[in-house]
């Protein structure tokens, strides 16, 4: 990959109140790459996506740094972020129905996104909206853009929130859950779309998902999010061939395989909520290989090559 | 502590035939009031037979008419036309005998945050079923609903507390308990597991195949995620617009799809390995036409 990251996430911390969402994460992304960030719901995914282009609530504590291309985003003034948003870094979110403004045309919101960010006359703006939706295989992009929101299919309008999050051209896309509202069939064709298009303007992405699947067809590298904690990234063939974690390896077996009829395995327990500061391997109580200096502290960061893990009993011993 | 549910007598402890014949419903869409309106078939002119103590999957895209089909074998919208049959006699009915049997068909739904009652606690929820039912004795009914508790894997504890106190997998065996109360033979299964998350997913699974073993429960497992369906159901069926479009065994349906619609679902499903991959290209062309286009779905 390219020598300079397109994004350095250092440390990064964020609580709401007493409750611990995310707690010292890092991870970087080059430009170009697709980078997934997969886990279970409160796993911290979302929260520390949002955390990156500051769009948490107020009451949010962020902690850390947050590196795009080598300017600090943390602290950022509310200005320098507002632009940053949509211009550089463009975030898709998961419920097209709740992104959109019900009350206003797809054209009228793709056009503000480049009158805001670009200053480009309408008809300009108007005609780009129209090849952007042309790209991403929208039949009749004039009258997609004089349509409602409540007029499309769902496949239709998430491509709509693609369109709205790319059209300003940035550097980084943040998919959140992007398909996972939408029918398997749907589903693959939209994220195919997405990934062309980023790839085609060699933008890096961040995909968010809770489905190894996705993660597996479409990633470079991985993230795997446990508890607020990166419990472990690689590159994604070491990640599914070779996991370090036990948690990605209970997650990889919990998860049924078409053609395989080996009983279900689940992981017992349920997820925890983190008070407070962690002091511990989140997922000590779910874990097989737990001790008690599991229980004792966080486990520090190891580093073997391109790959992390936080696991003081990990599975391979990397050669 | 496995024990199966003995108390209480009833004829359903075994799983019954569910048959379902020419079942048929189509609904109104459009706006009255500009007189647009025009009638969708959702459901057309479907039959199946589950075999007691077995498992079939009903699966399709969303709007392909499988939830409606789960909404009529439990009497919860009516049919056009069609029969529901359960061991033989007929459950839509209004007549005594009609209600007697439908009472054997429970459903759970997909997300136990919205079908279960937050002002309620658990042991009430639990236990309503078999009030309504006049199942056993009112007094006996609280060691029933412990059983219950027990037997679906919920903390002794659970019976006081109110349903938001729960993760989400909890929540689904409090849904699965209350279905079980007033001992069903038929289990309908709407989704059970997709609101949840995957390593949770597969605790409800085992669940599920324990109970079935234990009192030869008859499921009819409505889902979207074909690697889930295969190793859970005896049969499945896939639907499409209403009909059923293909039926088999699982692993010979993955194998060998016969219909277009069936090859394309498989071929969406994302592999989980990265040594399988399809290659990205935007000009792929749509997998037998995905609910996608703008025009046609418009009123």
């Amino acid at each position: 990959m390219s020598d300079a990251p397109l994004l350095e996430v250092r440390d990064l911390s964020i609580r709401f109140g007493a409750v611990t969402a995310v707690s010292s994460v890092g991870f970087s992304v080059a430009k170009g790459e697709v980078f997934g960030i997969v886990g279970e719901s409160g796993a911290g995914k979302s929260a520390a996506a949002r955390g990156i282009i500051g769009l948490l609530p107020p009451s949010a504590r962020l902690g850390g740094s947050v590196r795009f291309r080598g300017e600090e985003l943390v602290g950022a003034s509310q200005a320098r972020l507002r632009s940053v948003r949509g211009s550089e870094i463009g975030y898709v979110f998961q419920d097209a129905l709740t992104a959109l403004d019900p009350v206003r045309t797809i054209g009228a919101q793709l056009v503000e996104v480049l009158r805001v960010h670009r200053k480009v006359r309408p008809r300009e703006a108007l005609a780009a909206a129209a090849e952007l939706l042309a790209e991403l295989q929208i039949a009749d992009p004039e009258r997609t853009l004089r349509s409602y929101p409540h007029q499309l299919s769902g496949g239709m309008r998430q491509r709509a929130v693609i369109a709205a999050a790319l059209i300003a051209d940035p550097a980084l896309i943040i998919a959140d859950e992007v398909t996972s509202a939408l029918d398997v069939t749907v589903q693959r064709k939209v994220l195919d779309l997405l990934l062309g298009v980023c790839a085609a303007r060699g933008a890096g992405v961040i995909l968010i998902t809770h489905d190894l699947g996705v993660v597996a067809q479409t990633c470079d590298r991985v993230a795997v999010l446990y508890g607020g904690i990166v419990a472990e990234e690689a590159d994604v063939f070491a990640l599914f061939d070779r996991p370090m974690h036990p948690y990605t390896r209970a997650l990889l077996q919990s998860m049924p395989r078409i053609g395989d009829s080996a009983p279900f395995r689940p992981i017992p327990g349920s997820a925890i909520q983190i008070f407070g500061e962690l002091r511990a391997c989140p997922f000590a109580d779910r874990c097989d290989r737990v001790t008690p200096a599991c229980r004792s502290a966080l486990p520090p960061v190891q580093r073997t090559g391109k790959s992390t893990h936080r696991c003081l009993h990990p599975l391979a011993v990397p050669a | 502590m496995t024990a199966p549910l003995t108390t209480g007598p009833g004829p359903s402890r075994r799983g019954a035939v569910l048959e379902v014949q020419g079942l048929t419903k189509s609904f109104r869409v459009g706006s009255e009031t500009f007189g647009r309106t025009a009638r969708v078939k959702a459901v057309d002119e479907v039959s199946f037979r589950i075999e007691p103590g077995t498992t079939m999957g009903l699966v399709g895209e969303s709007g392909s008419g499988k939830s409606t089909v789960a909404r009529m074998i439990t009497r919860l919208v009516r049919p056009d036309a069609g029969e529901v049959l359960v061991d033989g006699h007929s459950i839509l009915g209004r007549g005594i005998d009609a209600r007697r049997f439908a009472r054997q068909v429970q459903i759970v739904f997909q997300d136990p945050t919205s079908s279960l009652n937050p002002r309620w606690k658990v042991g009430a929820l639990i236990g309503e079923g078999i009030a309504v039912h006049r199942l056993c004795p009112r007094a006996e009914i609280p060691a029933r609903v412990v059983e219950l508790v027990h037997r679906c894997g919920l903390p002794a504890d659970a019976l006081d507390r109110f349903p938001h106190e729960f993760s989400g997998g909890q929540r689904q065996r409090i849904a699965i308990a209350r279905a079980l109360a007033v001992e069903p033979s038929v289990l309908v299964l709407d989704e059970p597991v997709s609101a949840l998350d995957v390593s949770v997913q597969a605790q409800i699974l085992v669940l599920l195949q324990e109970l079935q073993a234990a009192f030869g429960l008859t499921y009819l497992l409505i889902a979207h995620d074909l690697a889930v369906v295969e190793r859970f159901c005896d049969h499945i069926a896939v639907m499409r617009k209403g009909q059923i479009v293909e039926r088999g065994a699982p692993a010979e349906v993955h194998r060998n799809p016969r219909h277009p619609y069936t090859r394309a679902l498989i071929e969406a499903h994302p592999v989980p390995d990265p040594h399988q991959r399809r290659p990205i290209s935007a000009d792929r062309s749509s997998p037998a036409g995905g609910r996608t286009g703008v025009g046609g779905e418009e009123a």
